[in-house]
């Protein structure tokens, strides 16, 4: 792919369960362009934070990232355990990809002022800086975070701010090692919705004119069609369908995209019932054979329950090499058969 | 931070007072008169003794008035007997007495002899001992259980946790007394086991005296850290794996801190405030340690003294080591709070 964009590449997470360990995300593949919101979608235990942290070769305990690769922008990283504590994934880690993960009053440190937390960063990238130049430095990242009057906001701890503006400092943590790319683990889950709305405008905006590629990772498909310009749904694990976001929200092709869709606030119309999805996707270790999700699918065909389909350029009407790609993963024959 | 001292001092009030009501019910509930205690010692019964002395110890005790008067003449400043202060009825000879005066009463068998006197002579045992235990137990605990933490699921976690729940197991008087018979006089002969001083020490040569009373602490400072060490070092763990979990280590991580900083800097403060709170409750939980300890290794100490009034029934004795344990719990409380204060700076502001 282009030079200026992160490439994941056969990404594999597992945990363990029942004596071995079962894949929670299953070889996936995923692009992220500069300048861009890549939208990750899905149900809760799909798979989306798990692969979220390990696009920096991190996972909570007591899983572990068992493959995968990242090309970030011609930077190979060899995910997995050759990642391991060494100088790749100091170069990986913060300056590569930065992270931002769901507000909570143990996302920053509590016991460290706003000051120290977003120095700790600023002094790894630029050892032996000055603290006045520190000190300018980190009140110009609390204004890219949207804080208008930053100085005051220094010498306070966490538990001083409110959820919006907690979030925002993580941000400008995170910012501070100065990532091209940065993940999002669900910013705005535990945020009321002006503020939500204001978390995702900033990282819109820090894509639009910093060229920040953002990996969104979200349950909210309103969310992301307000500001991502890419989308890919996943389930039980797996990508199954990617596009850009509009049209995939517009015309959903894989059956669980539309079952999404129909069930989210961001279908239309708007006074249209919500609808819910019958059944549980199944937990990992867990998966039937063939399509994960044929046992809730209606247009599930016999073929379905032995073969996994795999994801595949479509081609669309439009034409063919629109960018971006929209990949799916379903037999046409399945989504033919309609009731 | 000044304000915050300044509340918890205040606060501390109400509970020492508390302590004293408690200790004074404990004097007054304890079977026994205090005269006929007194004077049985001397080999008498009490109708055999004058009734004139009976009578003068009653009264300066205050015997026979009403509780409300004897709480506050055992609590002071003014001594409410008829010696005591001029205000309170007293002929003026005696003007003070009481806790608030420093004043713990004497021993009932050798009046000569002051019980906050010699319990303060016995503390110069007691305490540098604690202290010595307290800072043994912590400088050992908190490496041991950040690396217990640290190395979950290892070989050496799961036989570290077997000999720390053996220790925590291990009752202190047996393991003082297995520690006397094996590596003591005895046994092995590689620690003195009995006593502060040998027989041939010699005061006036103080640094050697001082090098024998620390020989002679090796076994009983060893008998009381090690079970507490075990607790200790279990709690730091279990601290610090909590941390470990939480999202700000994850970030950290994902900044790309190294493991050394990720320890250092966020796991190992946050994990510290619970265990603040343990260190805050260790001195007290330490005197009552030596009760057994110093007995078993008959060391002149403050625990021996409370040992010792209690078989002979010294009542004002236990009391007194009873108060000193209340006040020292409750200053390890202010210390620990304080303490916490200090790192965790939601607890500063509040």
């Amino acid at each position: 792919m282009s030079a200026s964009g992160l490439e994941v590449r056969g990404l594999r997470v597992q945990y363990p369960r029942d004596g071995r360990f079962v894949d929670a995300v299953a070889g996936v593949e995923l692009e992220i362009a500069r300048g861009s919101i890549h939208a990750l979608a899905g149900e809760s235990g799909c798979g989306k934070s798990s692969l979220a942290l390990a696009l920096l070769g991190l996972v909570r305990a007591p899983g572990r990232v068992s493959a995968g690769r990242v090309d970030c922008e011609g930077e190979a990283f060899e995910l997995g355990r050759d990642l391991g504590r060494g100088n790749a994934a100091a170069a990986l880690r913060g300056r590569a990809v930065g992270l931002l993960l769901q507000e909570s009053a143990l996302a920053l440190d509590p016991l460290q002022s706003v000051e120290r937390q977003i120095g700790d960063g600023l002094r790894r990238v630029s050892p032996g800086a000055a603290r006045d130049e520190l000190r300018a430095r980190t009140l110009a990242l609390l204004e890219r975070v949207g804080f208008e009057d930053p100085a005051p906001l220094l010498a306070r701890f966490p538990h001083e701010l409110s959820g919006g503006m907690r979030q925002r400092v993580q941000l400008a943590c995170a910012l501070a090692l100065g990532p091209r790319f940065l993940v999002a683990d669900e910013p705005t889950a535990s945020l009321d919705a002006r503020l939500s709305r204001r978390i995702l405008e900033l990282l819109r905006d820090l894509a639009a004119r910093e060229g920040l590629g953002v990996l969104l990772v979200t349950h909210d498909l309103a969310a992301a069609a307000q500001v991502a310009q890419h989308l890919s749904v996943m389930y039980a694990g797996a990508v199954v369908e990617s596009g850009p976001a509009r049209e995939l929200l517009l015309a959903p092709r894989h059956p669980y995209t539309e079952a999404l869709v129909r069930a989210s606030a961001a279908r239309e119309p708007f006074d249209a019932p919500l609808e819910s999805l019958a059944g549980r996707a199944p937990r990992p270790g867990e998966l039937p054979a063939g399509c994960a999700f044929a046992p809730r699918c209606a247009f599930a065909l016999a073929t379905c329950r032995t073969s996994a389909p795999p994801l595949v350029e479509l081609e669309l009407e439009l034409g063919v090499g629109v960018a971006p790609a929209r990949q799916l993963a379903c037999p046409p024959r399945a989504r033919e058969v309609r009731p | 931070m000044a304000r915050l001292v300044l509340r918890r001092l205040l606060l501390a009030i109400p509970t020492l007072l508390g302590i004293t009501l408690i200790t004074f019910a404990l004097l007054r509930l304890l079977p026994g008169d205090p005269a006929s205690l007194r004077f049985e010692g001397e080999g008498a019964s009490p109708a055999a003794v004058d009734a004139e002395v009976l009578e003068r110890f009653r009264a300066e005790h205050l015997l026979d008035a009403p509780l409300w008067r004897r709480y506050l003449h055992y609590l002071g400043p003014f001594d409410l007997s008829e010696r005591g202060h001029a205000s309170f009825g007293g002929d003026g000879e005696r003007p003070f007495g009481g806790l608030l005066a420093g004043d713990l009463g004497r021993e009932l068998l050798r009046p000569s002899v002051s019980i906050a006197e010699e319990l303060g002579e016995r503390l110069w045992i007691t305490v540098p001992l604690s202290l010595a235990a307290a800072l043994l137990i912590y400088a050992l605990a908190l490496p041991l259980g950040v690396a217990l933490a640290l190395r979950r699921g290892t070989t050496f976690e799961r036989a570290t946790n077997a000999l720390l729940f053996a220790l925590y197991a291990t009752p202190t008087f047996w393991l003082a007394l297995a520690l006397q018979a094996t590596l003591g006089g005895g046994g092995l002969g590689w620690a003195p086991a009995i006593g502060l001083h040998g027989r041939e020490a010699d005061p006036s040569n103080g640094f050697e005296y001082a090098l024998d009373a620390l020989a002679h602490s090796v076994l009983p400072i060893a008998s009381i850290v090690a079970p507490s060490l075990a607790y200790v070092a279990r709690h730091v763990r279990s601290s610090v794996q909590n941390v470990l979990e939480a999202d700000f280590v994850l970030a950290a991580r994902a900044r790309g801190a190294s493991e050394r900083e990720v320890i250092w800097r966020h796991v190992v403060p946050n994990a510290l405030a619970p265990v603040v709170t343990l260190a805050g409750q260790t001195l007290p939980w330490l005197v009552g340690g030596w009760v057994v300890i110093e007995t078993v290794f008959e060391l002149p100490g403050m625990g021996k003294y409370a040992y010792d009034g209690l078989m002979r029934r010294e009542y004002d004795v236990v009391a007194a080591c009873v108060l000193l344990s209340a006040l020292l719990t409750a200053l390890g409380h202010l210390a620990s709070d304080l303490a916490q204060a200090w790192i965790d700076p939601r607890l500063r502001l509040g």
